[in-house]
């Protein structure tokens, strides 16, 4: 009989690895997501073999099932992507964050087979997707090597990658971590180098030229009452200054994947400030590291070999540094800690409570706090506040679930309250390579980070209303423009049925399943491999990723198709 | 000068697929206007701009009564909860939604009555100055709430919110006066940040209550998922009593949020909470049973 | 471009010594010609109709671009609900904010005061990509971005080894590496304090890690900028800032220009000097230390200062003195966030309000004025509100009332606290300034202060085509008396142009352009010798130090929308 359990969804380096290697629709990506990592114990008392079936209220799927001795009992971790989506909750309570972690399931022992991706998408409504993906041409030439190239793949934004080239031929990568690595060698398969444009009796899609495709683009933009404009994190900050000028012209929304990554960061950050600093102070000078709620070994891989084992100008290395993660399993980053804190899956908030009465040397009533022993409390603050420098890196552990952007506003304030002390500072670990980048540019441009709207002619941000997943699932806005993101592979369940309602334009190099569902499908160049561009890493350092080969023939960069693009509505609108 | 009252029907002629701002169509803006002044208000579809006329099919007297308190407004049609900023800045009159009604009713209204025959959408009074709003299905989340970046106590100052329902989570976050009720459960954070007023839920609230609240109380009558460390656990008392409605049985009562730090109360029913009160319960000497 | 040809202006033009008079000004591809050279028929006609004619406004000292302000407008979501202007497409595009403004409200805004250059003063050299991205993205205005270098380890080493020319070089390729104008100093050292969680340094305290002072450091940079021909001073926010008793410190780091004038001119420019102006021992005794530093002002030629004037009202304190930040976030017990940037600089970020009735914020307030109104050569003295340190910018017109008008500043000493005032000597001051010592003060002198008096600050022929049109005609009005006047005319020029562009027509956004960013190359002119050693040792610290790579830290001037890049010849 199915036992309840909480389920936590997060990156692995397979699921990266294999997502940009080998594409979302391939057999490697469905071994790497459609998999439940488990305890032992649990898959004893339930009696799984190798799959199991999980129900959350939204529905349920069938995966394989993984023991893992890390994975405390009670506790189901399924890595993010199209799997976890049947089960995960849409419902943001008013932040725009979706609840991605520490939602309750049931799990029981299966013989079916793991669900195909056919059919999680037929449960995510879709009635018909389209996978043709091409191989880029590479012209083979002389070899060259460039040197300090910035990798496009995480907010680490590692800019001492060396590539060598034969032509627009990759031939080997030095010092990427295997997820940037496959991504950069892998640049030229599973592309669109064509526009397309849905069939509208059949649904099959037709190949058309690009003036084409982006006339069929304008005219929706331009007729839509409310278009909602989503991605940008995996373009550069030139090209999200013209998405918001669209936004701006078309009157509807623009939103960047902040709205279910750090949007709850950024809310705390509206809310009390923020202690930051950037990736060198913490080499040079940090000898306390917390990571909290987050898991560099899976995410961020070069961060440790960035942060922790150099020697800096102040601290030697790993040998003088203590490392501590808080996390509500043993994480491939908590291996390395010297201490582990296990806390209680959506209970942040209340050791956040504890550890900043602790520091007020205040009494804690309780002997245990969200499954923390209160000695073990006062022990931590002890160490805190007696570091010369620390960090405390945090992560989706605390944005995804519990009190969402509360928990920031604890990490903020106990910061800020550690200063009182010693030098404390935070680094929030921002995955998508400029989706930092695409906050500052939002900034700059309207005052907000993400989810703004123009309906009234100047820019606005509601959380809970002006928010994508509270968008799609109030079914508000008319039509959607999708760049350089994969929603349907990332949304909960609820909101990708909600965006299938819509008439869908995507600009993307390559052959997502957000690609495969347009109605108006355009070629980009890779930003960072074929096209330039200022990027944002993870601590506000702003670089610029390279063009390393030409973008293939006939595709344009993503600024270039934007700037065609608002020409074209400006025409409509007749603002020309 | 009508004394009698007026009513004004607005059906939506059609389900709309965008939000609907409908802020201006509220008694204090149409008092004393003819029937085709209401027809023409502007109103956004979307990022259109559109009249009144467009969307809704009016029904309204010839001309209306000059004191808002003698207008009633009715809204109903398939899809009203797109209508956004319903009531925005009501400064008296009634305003009855049959149906749904979408994020931001009754944001800094003062005066006057909402009533929503259905659920609302997310920050339901958000910086209600006054009035009343009664929702009969559920509610979403940051009801009587602050708005982002504002000092804690810019919640709600006045006025009573009513719902019959379930409501979201961050319920009451910075308000400073007035009260909520929430006759079925609530989410995470019940008047969190709180300053002032008074919350009631009747049924069972999530985690993290009266997370740093300075002051202004809170009824948990139901099941808690925890109470905060930084609450210390004051007296027992036999029942509690709060705007004409009494609970008869046993409460904690705890103060804090000490981080604030603040003097806030929050009653929590001892029967449906008896594992998380166990432990804290021995740390007072006097145990109050009726 | 067509030309445009203005006539019947009143021109105040104190840089070619035009002190009111009705004149035409003519204007072709972006420069100001001989009126007699517009003769085209197709030409645009402006009548003045003796309205007032200035060269556009130069802001030396504002905080419009960077990581810094981009913070402020993420933590300040509510200085947005209520300011917001529609765009009115496709002329301009929408605004929001006050205190930290979107990129469009700034140029706008500026513009429409009659605005053309603004300098924004401070960033890291980490981060100036971003403050060029903002900077990109201001429309109207000209700028140009000043860079941080007085807690740059690489700066220190060099300081501390003593090695004078390869501090220059190295100050040298920081300039020019990252496209900036000038160097900048904030509260010398003590963000190297800071960083190692030390406390904030006055000048002769000794900076953690380093044989070195504050004092050292003004120094040597001073030197090495002056060596280097740059055409700014070096700009320095004072050690002690917002302590009271700091205006000691503050007379004594204006005393330091003399030791390294080897130009024999202004060496120094002391900023937004009202907030290290304070007399008195804690804030309950807090006094005006104006007077004191008018007084050295007057008597030392070396200085330049801006005032960093208080407005009241809501402001959003933002500095790369982040010990100050961190004191103030303890009186304000509310919002704050800081960034340390790795080997280079801090910051902070805190709101603040200030009150007509509170006891230290009238001492402020009257600290700036009385500056200005006892300083002698108005040629050395600039106004700004620091914003949004002290004040916002669109508050620029009560500046002038305040100045101009006696009768204006009685207004508001009847306002504000008046045990405050009995420690101020500006009750006690008459001095009205008149529309000329105005355009000196923000038109002229800024362009001098800048090196760009040949093409910014005046109506003269060559001159770059920057022109505001005051609704006003000062023959016909007592600006004195009538206070009024001066608030509603300056807050809204009745026409500006661009580089030759209309932007602004009767107090309209006409279309929306874009003007350039300078900033100065002295490094090109560096011996080969020495820019070899140079490199060597710069690659091998960069290495040592930083996470990101030399050459994807190197900004290029493709980078920069519009770049007007000074190529400084002589190096001594």
């Amino acid at each position: 009989m199915p036992l309840k359990f909480r389920l936590i969804t997060g990156r692995t380096i397979e699921q990266g690895r294999s997502m940009e290697a080998e594409g979302k629709f391939s057999d490697g990506y469905r071994k790497a997501v459609a998999l439940a990592e488990m305890n032992p114990k649990d898959v004893e008392i339930l009696g799984i073999r190798n799959n199991a079936k999980i129900v959350s209220v939204y529905g349920s799927v069938v995966v394989g099932v993984k023991p893992n001795s890390d994975v405390p009992p009670g506790l189901v971790f399924i890595p993010m992507g199209p799997w976890a989506n049947v089960l995960t909750l849409p419902a943001t309570e008013g932040t725009g964050m979706p609840t991605l972690k520490n939602i309750d399931v049931h799990v029981e022992p299966t013989s079916e087979d793991p669900t195909p991706l056919s059919a999680i998408l037929e449960l995510y409504g879709v009635e018909k997707i389209s996978h043709r993906p091409t191989e880029r041409p590479l012209a083979i030439g002389s070899r060259r090597v460039v040197n300090d190239v910035p990798c496009p793949f995480c907010g680490e934004v590692c800019d001492f990658l060396t590539v060598e080239l034969e032509g627009e031929k990759i031939t080997r990568i030095l010092n990427a971590c295997p997820i940037g690595h496959a991504k950069i060698m892998n640049y030229h398969k599973h592309r669109v180098l064509t526009p397309m444009i849905k069939h509208e009796v059949n649904g099959d899609f037709i190949e058309v030229d690009l003036e084409q495709a982006l006339n069929r683009a304008a005219e929706i933009l331009a007729t839509a009452k409310y278009p909602l404009i989503y991605g940008l994190s995996n373009t550069c900050v030139e090209a999200i200054e013209l998405a918001v000028e669209l936004a701006e012209i078309t009157r509807g929304v623009i939103d960047n994947t902040t709205t279910l990554c750090h949007g709850p960061t950024v809310m705390a950050v509206q809310e009390v400030g923020a202690v930051k600093i950037t990736l060198g102070m913490a080499m040079n000078l940090a000898d306390t590291m917390v990571f909290w709620g987050c898991n560099p070994m899976s995410a961020h891989i070069n961060h440790i070999r960035r942060v922790v084992i150099p020697e800096g100008k102040f601290v030697k290395g790993r040998k003088e540094r203590k490392i501590i993660v808080v996390d509500v399993r043993r994480s491939e980053t908590a291996k390395l800690a010297d201490i582990f804190i296990q806390v209680e899956p959506g209970k942040d908030y209340e050791l956040f409570t504890a550890l900043r009465m602790a520091l007020r040397d205040y009494d804690i009533e309780a002997p245990n706090v969200a499954g923390v022993p209160r000695e073990k409390i006062y022990e931590l603050v002890d160490i805190m506040r007696t570091a010369r420098f620390g960090v405390i890196f945090f992560g989706m552990g605390l944005t995804q679930g519990g009190a969402k952007h509360k928990n920031l506003e604890e990490v903020i304030k106990l910061v800020q309250e550690l200063n009182e002390w010693s030098k404390w500072t935070l680094l929030p670990m921002r995955g998508h390579y400029n989706v930092t980048g695409s906050n500052h540019a939002m900034l700059w441009l309207t005052g907000y980070p993400y989810g703004v709207e123009f309906s009234r002619g100047f820019p606005k941000m509601i959380p809970g209303v002006t928010t994508t997943i509270d968008l799609l699932m109030n079914s508000e806005v008319d039509a959607a423009l999708i760049i350089a993101s994969d929603p349907v592979a990332h949304f909960p369940q609820k909101a990708v049925e909600n965006l299938m309602k819509l008439p869908k334009i995507v600009i993307d190099p390559f052959w997502s399943l957000t690609a495969g569902v347009a109605d108006v499908l355009i070629p980009s160049g890779v930003t960072g491999i074929e096209c330039e561009g200022t990027v944002y890493r993870l601590d506000d350092v702003a670089l610029k990723v390279k063009k390393l080969v030409d973008p293939p023939k006939d595709v344009l960069c993503d600024t270039d198709i934007l700037s065609r693009l608002i020409s074209k509505v400006k025409k409509l609108k007749r603002l020309a | 000068m009508s004394q009698e009252k007026a009513s004004i029907y607005a059906k939506l002629k059609a389900k709309p697929s965008v939000p609907i701002d409908l802020r201006s169509l509220k008694p204090d803006r149409v008092a004393g206007l003819k029937s085709s002044d209401i027809k023409n208000i502007k109103i956004m579809e979307g990022g259109r701009e559109t009249v009144v006329e467009e969307i809704f099919e009016v029904e309204s007297p010839a001309a209306l009564p000059q004191n808002p308190e003698n207008i009633e407004i009715i809204i109903s049609g398939d899809g009203a909860s797109k209508i956004r900023y319903l009531g925005y800045k009501m400064n008296g009159g009634r305003i009855v939604v049959e149906g749904n009604i979408g994020p931001l009713a009754g944001y800094k209204m003062s005066r006057g009555s909402i009533v929503i025959k259905g659920s609302a959408g997310n920050w339901l009074g958000a910086r209600m100055k006054g009035g009343s709003i009664e929702v009969f299905g559920d509610a979403g989340s940051f009801i009587g709430a602050k708005l982002p970046g504002e000092k804690f106590s810019k919640g709600m100052k006045d006025g009573t919110i009513t719902i019959h329902g379930s409501a979201g989570s961050y319920i009451g976050l910075g308000m400073g006066g007035g009260t909520i009720i929430v006759e079925k459960s609530a989410g995470n954070m019940v008047g969190g940040y709180m300053a002032g007023g008074l919350i009631i839920v009747q049924g069972d609230c999530g985690d993290f209550i009266g997370a740093r609240m300075s002051g202004g109380r809170i009824i948990a009558v139901g099941r808690v998922g925890g109470i905060l460390p930084s609450f210390y656990i004051d007296s027992v008392v036999g029942e509690v009593r709060a705007r004409g409605r009494i609970f008869k049985k046993p409460f904690a009562l705890f103060v804090g949020d000490v981080l604030t730090p603040g003097r806030g109360t929050i009653a929590v029913s001892l029967e449906e909470n008896k594992t998380v009160l166990q432990p804290l319960l021995k740390l007072i000497e006097e145990v109050k049973v009726p | 471009m067509v030309d445009i040809i203005i006539k019947n202006g009143f021109v105040i033009d104190p840089l070619n010594n035009v002190k009111g008079e009705l004149m035409d000004v003519g204007i072709r591809n972006e420069k100001i010609v001989d009126p007699s050279e517009v003769r085209d028929p197709g030409s645009i006609v402006i009548d003045a109709g003796g309205r007032l004619v200035l060269a556009g406004g130069i802001d030396i000292h504002s905080h419009i671009a960077g990581p810094k302000v981009n913070i402020g407008r993420l933590m300040r979501p509510e200085d947005h609900y209520l300011t917001n202007i529609p765009s009115k497409l496709p002329f301009r595009r929408a605004m929001t904010g006050r205190t930290v403004p979107n990129v469009f409200a700034i140029g706008y805004k500026y513009a429409l005061m009659g605005y053309t250059l603004v300098a924004e003063p401070a960033c890291t050299p980490l981060k100036m990509r971003h403050a060029h991205d903002e900077l990109n993205a201001i429309p109207i205005i000209d700028k140009m971005v000043f860079v941080l270098v007085d807690s740059n380890w690489l700066a220190l080493d060099l300081m501390s080894e003593k090695q004078k020319d390869m501090l220059k070089t190295y100050l040298a390729w920081l300039l020019y590496s990252t496209k900036a104008y000038a160097l900048k100093l904030v509260d010398p050292g003590s963000d190297a304090a800071w960083m190692m969680g030390r406390p904030s340094l006055d000048l002769n305290d000794q900076v953690p890690g380093y044989n070195l002072t504050p004092r050292d450091i003004i120094q040597l940079t001073g030197e090495a900028n002056e060596a280097l021909n740059l055409p700014h001073s070096i700009h320095v926010h004072c050690n002690r800032l917002g302590f009271p008793g700091n205006y000691i410190t503050t007379l004594n780091t204006m005393k330091l220009g003399k030791d390294f004038a080897l130009r024999n001119r202004n060496s120094i420019h002391i900023t937004h000097v009202q907030f290290t102006g304070y007399g008195g021992d804690s804030w309950a005794t807090l006094e005006s230390g104006g007077e004191a530093i008018a007084n050295e002002l007057n008597v030392n030629p070396y200085v330049t200062l801006d005032l960093g004037q208080v407005t009241f009202g809501e402001a959003t304190t933002m500095t790369a003195d982040a010990p100050f930040e961190f004191v103030l976030y303890h009186l304000t017990r509310w919002k704050w966030a800081s960034a340390d940037v790795e080997n280079e600089t801090a910051s902070g970020i805190v709101p603040y309000r200030y009150r007509k009735r509170s006891y230290v914020n009238t001492v402020q307030w009257a600290i700036g004025l009385e500056v200005l109104l006892l300083s002698k050569d108005l040629w050395r003295v600039f106004i700004t509100t620091d914003h949004p340190n002290a004040g916002v910018f669109t508050d620029y017109p009560k500046i002038y009332a305040w100045i101009m008008s006696r009768r204006y500043r009685e207004e508001t000493l009847k306002e504000v606290n008046q045990s405050a005032l009995r420690r101020c000597v500006l009750p006690s001051i008459d001095r009205e300034l008149t529309l000329y010592e105005l355009a000196i003060i923000t038109r002229s002198a800024p362009a001098k202060l800048l090196g760009l008096e040949k093409e910014k600050g005046h109506l003269g022929i060559g001159a770059s085509a920057d022109i505001a049109i005051y609704d006003i005609d000062p023959r016909a009005v007592d600006l004195s008396r009538d206070y009024e006047r001066i608030l509603k005319t300056f807050s809204r020029a009745w026409c500006v142009i661009k580089g030759g562009e209309i932007v602004v027509k009767d107090g309209e956004i006409v279309q929306t352009i874009y003007g350039r960013t300078y900033s100065v190359d002295p490094y090109t002119a560096i011996p080969d010798d020495l820019r070899r050693e140079f490199e060597v040792y710069l690659k091998d610290r960069f290495r040592q130090y930083y996470t990101v790579s030399l050459n994807n830290f190197i900004i290029r001037g493709h980078e920069i929308k519009k770049l007007n890049e000074i190529r400084l010849k002589s190096w001594k």
